[in-house]
C-alpha cells in the first residue's frame, strides 16, 4: 500500500528528469510513495529509480505498451492505482501527462488538478495552489473524494537526491488482452538533433519566410546554427509555410528565447515575433529591406541578400 | 350608377348569430393562448437582473419609427429585404384594416361606407396581394436559394403555408361574398382581386351555392386566423411582438462602449460577468426572444467567415433555448472557444434589425471566464503585462519614447502649454512597424505647426484590450490611472493614431470622469490638409485602396477623414473595397484577438488581404496600428500580397508632401 503513486516519464533509454520533481510533493503529502513506470524494456530504467526513497518501483512492462497510446496507458495507470490503493496519483506537467492522466482520472472517477505549484493545509484538509491567468494569479483549490490526480510544475519543486537504500522493484502484471484497442500506433517520428535546446541555447539562428522551403531553411539557417553551435528558431510564417516544425516557432504564440546572440535571417520583425526575442543580448538582423522594422531593435543590422551573405558567413566561421 | 354613399358591404351577413358567437369565442381563446404564452416569456425575462432598459420615451418613439416602422436595418439589396417589406406592409395594413372593420361593426358610428369603404377595399386588396407575393418569394428563397445563415426548419414551412393560406382564403371569401351579394360593377371594381376572381373562377356559379361556399371558406379563414394568433409565440413570428419591444427599450449607448461593472456590486454578489442566465439583465433576456433568426449577423461575422466556432446568431439562439428549457449555466451551451473567437468588430450589432447587442452578451460571458481564470496562453500574458508593465507587449514602460529618438518630440513636461496631447498608444510606442507611424504623425504635426506634446513614460495602456477580453478590473485600474494623469496635465484635446485608444478615451473614459475632445489622427490631419497647413500633393499614380478600421468607421462612424488624408476624393486611381466605410470588415485583431493563436486557415487578415488585392491596388492604406500589423501579415499569407504595400494614412500623406511644404 502506498499513499501516492508517481508516474515517471522516460524516453526508453532513461528517465526524464523533470518527472522526478513530483517526488518532493509526494514527500510533503506524507506517507509512502511508489514510482510507476510504464512501457516496454524497462529494466535499466527501473534500476535507476530504486534509490529515491520510494516504497517500491512498480514496473508495467509489456510489448503492448511499447508505444505511449493514451487509452492503454490510462487503463494500466488506473488499474495500478486501484491495486495499490493510491490516494494521490502524481505526474509532471507535460504533453504526455496531459494526454494520459485525464483519461485515467475519468476511469477512476477522480478529480484532477493540473500545474500544482504548492500545497497548503487548510481547515484540516489539503488544498492545492495552481497558477491561472498565465501565472498572474494563483487559485487555491480543494477537491472532494478520497482519490485525486495531480500534475506538478517541475520548476516549483526541488529535484530529489538518489541516496536512499535501494527499494524493491515490483512487476505489475495484467492481462494484455484486457487493454483497450481504440487507438492504433502508426508511426513514430523523432527528431534526432545534436543542436542545443532552443530555449537554453547561447546562440539562436532564426529564419523567416524568404527562406522559401524546408531544404533551403535547413541549409542556410541550419548551416549557420551548426557553424556557431547554436539552436534553430523560426517565425510563425516560416512554420506555417512548412519550412520548420512547430516547436521551432519563436514569438508571442511560440517560444520565448533570451540567448546571448540572436541572428534573424529574413525576418521583418512583426511585434508578435519580437515578443519572443526581446530579452536577447545581441540581435543581428540580415534583411534585404532597409525599412524592415527589425532593424530598429537590432544591435547589428546587415542590409543585403541573405542568399549571398549567409553562405559566406558559414564559410568564414567554419574552422579550416 | 349607384350612389357612392351607399356603397358598403355586409359584415357577418352570411353568418348566423350563433356562429358569430362561436367565432368570437374562438378568437378570444386564441388571443388568450397568445397572451398566456407571451406572459410565460415575460416571466422568463423577469428572472434577469433589474434594469438595463432605456427609459426615455423620446428614444423609444424615435427608434420605433426608424427601426420598426421604416425598418432601417432590414433594407438592403436582397430578396430577403424585398419579401420582408411585402410581408410586413401586407401584415400591418391587413391587421389595421381588420381592426377598423371590427370597430365599424361594434362601434357606435357605422363609417364603413361611401368613399371610405371603396378606398378601404382597394387598399386591403393591394396589400393582400403584396402579402401573398411576399409569402411566395419567401417560399422561393427557402426552396431554391437556401442561404445557410437563414436556418432551415420544417416549422418555417408550416408558418409560410399558414400565412399564404390566410391570404388566399381571404380573397376567396371576398370573391364569394361579392358573387352571392351581386355587387354592382362600379363598386366591385374597387375590390379588384375579389372582382377578378368573381368574373373568372366564379362565373356561372349559382348565387345560392356561392353563399354556401362562402360560409365554408369564411370558417376556414377564421380557423386559420385563430391558429395563426395562437401560434405566434412558438415560431419566428414572435418577433412582431418582441422585435419592436427590444428596439424600443434597448439602452442607448455609443456602439463602442461596454457597460462598467460596479465594484460595489461585485463585492456584494461575488459575481463578475454572466455565469448563469439570470445574471443577464432583463432587457438582454428579452433581446434573445426578439431574434427572428434572419442570419444577417452571421453573414457579417468575420469569425464565422473564417470557420471559427462562433456565430452571433447561434449564441443568441443557444441562450434562448437554454432559457426556454430552464437551464442556468451559460457555459453549458456556449463554449469558451466560441466566446474567445469574437473580434468585437460590432458587425453583427450593426446588422441586427431588432438591435440585439451580441457583443454585450459575449463580453458579459467573457468577464465570467476571466473571473474563473479560464484564460491562458498569450492573451493572458498580454493582460498580465498590461498590469505589470502598463503595456501588453511586456516592454519596460521607460522605453516608451524610444520611437521618438532624434525627433525632439515635446513632452507634457517640456511643453506644458500644449494644445493637443498626442496619445501615442502602446502599439506605436513599442511595435517597430507602428513606431514609424508615430514618427510620421509627429513629422506632419510639426510641419503644420501644431502645438502638441506626448506623455512619454506617463502614458500607459488605455485598458482597451483588457476590457474587450473581459478583465474589467484591470481596465478600470488603467482607466482611473490614466484619467488622473490626464487631469493632472490639464489635457483638453487628445489626438491619437490608434482607433482603439481613440474609442476608449472618447467613449469609455467619461464613465470614469474623463471628458476630453478626442480626435483620431485622421481627423486632425484632414483638418490640417483642408486648412492648407499640410499639402497632400499628388498621388504616385499607383492604385490605392483603404481598409477602414472597425473602431473608427463602424463604431465611431468616421469614414471621410481617412479618405481625405490620402486624397481619395480626387484620385482617379483610388479604389474602394466591396466592404468599406461603416460596413468594413475586421482585420482580425479586435477584441483582444491580436494576442490569440490562430490556425493559418482561420486568419481573418488573409481573407481581407485577398479582398484588397482583388481591387488591383498596389497600396493598402489603413489607420490603425493593429490593422497595419494584421494586414501586413495577411498580405504575406495571400497570393499576390507581396506586391501590395501596407501603410498608415499618415505615412501615405508624408510620402506625398510636396518639397516646398517641408
Amino acid at each position: 500500500m502506498a499513499e501516492s503513486l508517481i508516474l515517471i516519464e522516460h524516453d526508453r533509454q532513461q528517465v526524464k528528469r523533470p518527472s522526478l520533481h513530483a517526488i518532493a510533493l509526494a514527500r510533503q503529502l506524507g506517507g509512502e510513495y511508489a514510482l510507476l513506470v510504464v512501457g516496454h524494456g524497462l529494466d535499466g530504467i527501473a534500476t535507476s529509480l530504486v534509490s529515491y526513497g520510494a516504497s517500491a518501483v512498480v514496473v508495467v512492462d509489456d510489448p503492448a505498451l511499447a508505444e505511449p497510446l493514451a487509452d492503454r496507458y490510462a487503463a494500466v495507470i488506473a488499474e495500478a492505482a486501484r491495486k495499490h490503493g493510491a490516494k494521490t496519483i502524481l505526474g509532471t506537467s507535460s504533453t504526455f501527462s496531459k494526454d494520459v492522466l485525464p483519461r485515467a482520472a475519468a476511469l477512476l472517477d477522480a478529480p484532477m488538478i493540473t500545474d500544482v505549484v504548492a500545497i497548503e493545509e487548510m481547515d484540516g484538509s489539503i488544498s492545492y495552489r495552481r497558477p491561472i491567468n498565465a501565472g498572474s494569479m494563483f487559485a487555491t483549490v480543494k477537491v472532494e473524494g478520497d482519490r485525486r490526480i495531480l500534475t506538478v510544475r517541475p520548476t516549483a519543486f526541488e529535484p530529489p537526491v538518489a541516496n536512499a537504500s535501494p527499494c524493491e522493484i515490483k512487476r505489475f502484471d495484467f492481462d494484455p488482452a484486457s487493454l483497450p484497442n481504440g487507438m492504433q500506433f502508426i508511426s513514430r517520428e523523432e527528431r534526432k538533433s545534436d543542436r542545443p535546446d532552443l530555449t537554453e541555447a547561447r546562440v539562436v539562428v532564426s529564419g523567416g519566410r524568404p527562406l522559401k522551403d524546408k531544404e533551403t531553411f535547413e541549409r542556410l539557417v541550419g548551416g549557420l546554427a551548426d557553424a556557431l553551435g547554436g539552436a534553430i528558431g523560426a517565425t510563425r510564417a516560416a512554420v506555417d509555410a512548412g519550412m520548420a516544425p512547430n516547436d521551432y516557432q519563436i514569438g508571442q504564440t511560440g517560444k520565448v528565447v533570451a540567448p546571448e546572440l540572436y541572428i534573424a535571417l529574413g525576418i521583418s520583425g512583426a511585434i508578435q515575433h519580437l515578443a519572443g526575442i526581446k530579452d536577447s543580448r545581441i540581435i543581428v538582423a540580415i534583411n534585404k529591406d532597409p525599412d524592415a522594422p527589425i532593424f530598429q531593435m537590432a544591435t547589428y543590422a546587415l542590409v543585403g541578400d541573405l542568399y549571398q551573405i549567409v553562405p559566406q558567413l558559414i564559410e568564414s566561421i567554419r574552422p579550416g | 350608377m349607384t350612389d357612392i354613399n351607399n356603397a358598403t358591404r355586409e359584415v357577418f351577413g352570411n353568418i348566423p348569430p350563433w356562429m358569430r358567437v362561436v367565432f368570437f369565442i374562438m378568437i378570444a381563446a386564441s388571443i388568450a393562448v397568445l397572451v398566456r404564452q407571451v406572459a410565460a416569456r415575460v416571466w422568463l425575462w423577469r428572472k434577469g437582473q433589474k434594469g438595463g432598459f432605456e427609459h426615455s420615451w423620446r428614444v423609444w418613439i424615435e427608434r420605433l419609427v426608424v427601426y420598426a416602422v421604416a425598418q432601417k436595418r432590414v433594407h438592403r439589396k436582397s430578396l430577403g429585404a424585398l419579401l420582408h417589406l411585402l410581408l410586413f406592409s401586407g401584415f400591418v395594413v391587413l391587421t389595421i384594416g381588420t381592426t377598423l372593420l371590427a370597430i365599424a361593426y361594434d362601434g357606435p358610428y357605422y363609417f364603413h361606407h361611401g368613399w371610405y369603404y371603396l378606398i378601404y377595399e382597394l387598399t386591403m386588396d393591394v396589400f393582400g396581394v403584396a402579402f401573398i407575393i411576399g409569402c411566395l418569394l419567401a417560399m422561393y428563397r427557402r426552396a431554391f436559394q437556401r442561404p445557410a445563415s437563414l436556418g432551415h426548419n420544417s416549422r418555417d414551412w408550416w408558418l409560410l403555408g399558414l400565412l399564404l393560406s390566410l391570404g388566399v382564403t381571404g380573397f376567396l371569401v371576398e370573391a364569394l361574398r361579392m358573387h352571392y351579394t351581386q355587387v354592382q360593377s362600379d363598386v366591385a371594381h374597387w375590390s379588384i382581386v375579389g372582382w377578378l376572381i368573381d368574373v373568372t373562377l366564379l362565373r356561372g356559379i349559382d348565387p345560392g351555392r356561392a353563399q354556401t361556399l362562402h360560409l365554408g371558406a369564411w370558417w376556414l379563414h377564421a380557423i386559420l386566423v385563430a391558429a395563426f394568433i395562437a401560434t405566434i409565440p412558438v415560431n419566428r413570428f414572435l418577433h412582431v411582438i418582441t422585435g419592436p419591444l427590444n428596439i424600443a427599450v434597448r439602452p442607448e449607448r455609443p456602439m463602442g462602449t461596454l457597460v462598467p461593472l460596479k465594484m460595489e456590486e461585485v463585492e456584494q454578489t461575488g459575481r463578475t460577468g454572466v455565469h448563469e442566465l439570470a445574471d443577464f439583465n432583463r432587457q438582454q433576456l428579452l433581446s434573445l426572444d426578439s431574434c427572428m433568426e434572419c442570419g444577417r449577423c452571421e453573414d457579417a461575422c468575420p469569425a464565422t467567415a473564417t470557420g471559427k466556432p462562433l456565430s452571433p446568431k447561434a449564441v443568441v439562439i443557444d441562450l434562448r433555448n437554454l432559457m426556454s428549457l430552464g437551464g442556468e449555466d451559460v457555459h453549458r451551451t456556449i463554449r469558451d472557444e466560441t466566446l474567445w473567437a469574437c473580434t468585437m468588430c460590432q458587425a453583427c450589432v450593426q446588422e441586427c434589425p431588432v438591435l440585439i447587442g451580441h457583443v454585450d452578451l459575449i463580453s458579459d460571458m467573457r468577464r465570467d471566464l476571466i473571473g474563473e481564470g479560464k484564460l491562458s496562453g498569450p492573451p493572458a500574458k498580454a493582460l498580465q503585462q498590461i498590469g505589470s508593465q502598463s503595456n501588453p507587449y511586456g516592454r519596460s514602460n521607460s522605453e516608451r519614447l524610444a520611437w521618438a529618438e532624434g525627433l525632439e518630440v515635446p513632452t507634457a513636461e517640456s511643453n506644458p502649454s500644449f494644445e493637443y496631447l498626442l496619445w501615442v498608444g502602446c502599439a506605436a510606442s513599442f511595435d517597430p512597424r507602428a513606431q514609424k507611424v508615430a514618427r510620421a504623425t509627429v513629422q506632419l504635426l510639426k510641419d503644420a505647426g501644431v502645438n502638441f506634446a506626448v506623455l512619454g513614460k506617463e502614458e500607459s495602456c488605455t485598458g482597451d484590450p483588457a476590457r474587450r477580453i473581459g478583465d474589467e478590473f484591470l481596465f478600470q485600474q488603467r482607466a482611473r490611472t490614466n484619467v488622473e494623469t490626464l487631469t493632472r496635465h490639464k489635457v483638453k484635446k487628445i489626438v491619437t493614431p490608434c482607433p482603439h485608444c481613440y474609442n476608449t478615451l472618447k467613449n469609455e473614459y467619461p464613465q470614469f470622469g474623463g471628458q476630453y475632445q478626442v480626435q483620431h489622427h485622421s481627423a486632425l490631419l484632414s483638418e490640417l490638409v483642408g486648412a492648407g497647413r499640410l499639402s497632400n500633393g499628388s498621388s504616385d499614380g499607383e492604385p490605392i485602396t483603404l481598409h477602414d478600421p472597425c473602431y473608427l468607421a463602424r463604431v465611431n462612424g468616421e469614414v471621410d477623414a481617412t479618405r481625405a488624408v490620402i486624397g481619395a476624393p480626387n484620385d482617379a486611381q483610388y479604389r474602394e473595397m466591396p466592404r468599406c466605410g461603416k460596413k468594413t470588415f475586421c482585420c482580425g485583431a479586435g477584441g483582444g484577438r491580436m494576442w490569440f493563436e490562430e490556425a493559418p486557415s482561420q486568419r481573418v487578415s488573409v481573407l481581407r488581404a485577398q479582398e484588397a488585392i482583388a481591387t488591383g491596388a498596389r497600396t493598402l492604406a489603413t489607420a490603425c496600428p493593429f490593422c497595419l500589423n494584421m494586414m501586413t501579415d495577411g498580405m504575406a499569407g495571400a497570393q499576390g500580397g507581396e506586391n501590395v504595400k501596407v501603410l498608415d494614412i499618415a505615412e501615405v500623406l508624408l510620402s506625398r508632401r510636396t518639397p516646398t511644404s517641408r
